[in-house]
């Protein structure tokens, strides 16, 4: 397996801080010695060659499933239920942190 | 006690059973056997009152009558343990994350829907690797499940609970759900039968989302008949999950040409005793009369590194939602984003945030081209190439799995270990046709005294397909 990766801890503490999770030490080492295997096993995609023909071929752009923008009545799901399932809420809404300091 | 749903439903016909007895029956062995095995994370108590309904609806009932309801009802009274990542309103569905421990479900998924109209009884939810992410329920925040057939071996997962409560008489069928092998996998290391149907045969709703451009739900038994059975009731368009398709016409075929992919599974890091099972399958259906031929597919080779490019990829996305502020716990601090960052890196376990992080590399700037992108379009010419193959051939053999299932602890430290047992099944995810495991019956070993742990046989077929996977499995 190659590893011709070279993701280091600061990657990892960049990646994390992307991904809205916190790490400890233990987890950023672990982690940047993980993806760079991984990465290892993935590079033989990166260096296999595609055509130029293969590109042009149907069905090789995504295509997205659409139906008409019209609201549909359900009666199978509540607000309620949904708001309930939160952990912080009142009444019929979520309840979440002040985003602005108030001297802002 | 009770070998599949026909047999079930004749001695309901013949009044030598009843729902409630058969109940009790897997409830006596769970809580014989659960503390030790850790297969369900909860025990429904509305079961037995359901399975007592049952019997009250089959009550001076002619036997006419009775044959009437088991016609209309096709899983009447049967009792069925669920993955915990699908929902049951009302019920907690945690997929064995701390992040939902104390989630409740808002609304049914509609495989249970389906399962409920049916007749079916839900027992309780079985144990899984945390959000699906694994192949041995080792990443389940509740503990490991052990192969109830030698506990010091994993059950397999991410659906380990469902394979294993097949496995241990702690249910008649089971649901679960397979993004890279999750089904095929465990029923391979339990000696089960499993089906991982066609992408979009079944509704994913309710179903919390891993990869959605691989995840299906597909069922588990002990016989290849009740996995049809299930699989029967659970599928179909369903207008709350787009990605459902009107199910092509089953295509009736009098002769089954068997592909296999020779190069691919003759190599190293496959088993001796796995490639023994190959070449004997081979012979045994050339001894039935199938034909049996050499086919060589080059990018399967390169399947493994597609799915762990675009599974990651999907899943940073899809993770996104347990944010702390929608469902389940929340670790509550100084600020919102903060809050984020501890309720992410606190509540969800280390594979589901490597999974995340490798995710939100490979779809980062500069990467997102030389792996993503790329991936996308092999994984379309992968797809071609195999549809290619269907011309010629109706199933394509592989095994299930490189080697028979692990001991507990073997392979969690080093992840890309554990990612190589799912090489042979991730390519029916890639391409979103259908794939079965069936146990391998070794003929020589028959009287054995060694206590050899199962393997399974992998059989994927085109697009829709499934009943050409039922006929093998009969066949062998």
């Amino acid at each position: 397996m190659t590893t011709n990766s070279n993701i280091n801890e600061s990657d990892i503490t960049k990646l994390a801080n992307l991904s809205r999770i916190s790490l400890t030490d233990t987890e950023t080492t672990k982690f940047a010695k993980d993806l760079q295997t991984i990465v290892g096993m993935i590079d033989v995609v990166n260096s296999t060659e595609i055509s130029d023909e293969l590109l042009k071929q149907e069905g090789f752009a995504p295509t997205n499933v659409t139906r008409e923008d019209i609201s549909r009545e359900t009666d199978y799901i509540s607000a309620q239920d949904i708001v309930k399932a939160s952990p912080n809420h009142q009444d019929n809404s979520i309840k979440v942190k002040k985003i602005l300091a108030d001297n802002e | 006690m009770i070998q599949n749903i026909q047999e079930f439903h004749s001695k309901l016909i013949d009044k030598k059973i009843t729902v409630s007895e058969l109940v009790s029956y897997y409830l006596k062995n769970i809580e014989d056997k659960n503390q030790n095995l850790n297969i369900y994370l909860e025990v429904f108590s509305d079961a037995m009152d359901y399975a007592k309904k049952c019997d009250t609806e089959l009550e001076n009932k002619s036997i006419d009558e009775i044959t009437k309801i088991l016609e209309d009802k096709k899983l009447f009274g049967v009792p069925v343990a669920i993955k915990d990542n699908i929902l049951i309103k009302g019920k907690i569905a945690s997929s064995s994350s701390k992040i939902l421990e104390n989630y409740v479900a808002s609304y049914d998924a509609t495989v249970i829907i389906k399962l409920r109209d049916a007749g079916a009884i839900f027992l309780g939810r079985v144990n899984m690797d945390e959000f699906a992410m694994g192949g041995s329920t080792e990443n389940s925040a509740y503990g490991v499940t052990k192969n109830p057939l030698n506990t010091e071996y994993v059950a397999g997962g991410s659906s380990g609970g469902s394979a294993a409560a097949v496995s241990a008489d702690m249910c008649l069928v089971a649901l679960g759900s397979d993004t890279g092998g999750s089904i095929r996998q465990p029923a391979s290391y339990n000696g089960i039968s499993a089906l991982k149907p066609t992408y979009g045969s079944v509704s994913r709703h309710g179903l919390m989302a891993m990869a959605s451009s691989f995840d299906v739900i597909g069922p588990f038994s002990k016989d290849i008949e009740d996995v049809k059975k299930v699989f029967d009731i659970i599928k179909g368009v369903d207008d709350k999950d787009s990605t459902t398709h009107i199910l092509l016409e089953p295509m009736s075929k009098s002769k089954i040409k068997v592909g296999v992919p020779n190069e691919f599974i003759f190599t190293e890091g496959v088993s001796d005793e796995v490639k023994e099972s190959i070449k004997n399958t081979i012979e045994k259906l050339t001894q039935k009369g199938i034909e049996v031929i050499d086919i060589s597919i080059p990018l399967l080779k390169e399947a493994l590194a597609l799915y762990y490019i675009l599974v990651p990829a999907e899943v940073s996305s899809n993770m996104a939602r347990y944010d702390g502020i929608r469902y389940g716990k929340s670790i509550d601090t100084k600020n919102g984003i903060e809050d984020y960052m501890q309720t992410r890196g606190q509540l969800l376990g280390a594979e589901v945030k490597r999974r995340i992080i490798l995710g939100t590399y490979i779809l980062s700037a500069g990467y997102h081209d030389a792996y993503y992108k790329k991936a996308l379009i092999l994984r379309e010419k992968l797809t071609q190439d195999i549809k290619e193959k269907f011309k010629d051939i109706d199933v394509i053999l592989t095994p299930t799995t490189p080697d028979t299932a692990f001991k507990i602890g073997e392979k969690i430290t080093d992840p890309l270990t554990l990612y190589l047992a799912d090489i042979f099944t991730v390519t029916a995810n890639l391409v979103g046709m259908p794939a079965i495991s069936i146990p391998y019956k070794n003929d020589k070993d028959e009287n054995g005294t060694e206590n050899k742990m199962p393997l399974g046989l992998q059989f994927m077929a085109n697009t829709d397909d499934e009943n050409v996977l039922f006929s093998i499995a009969k066949v062998l």
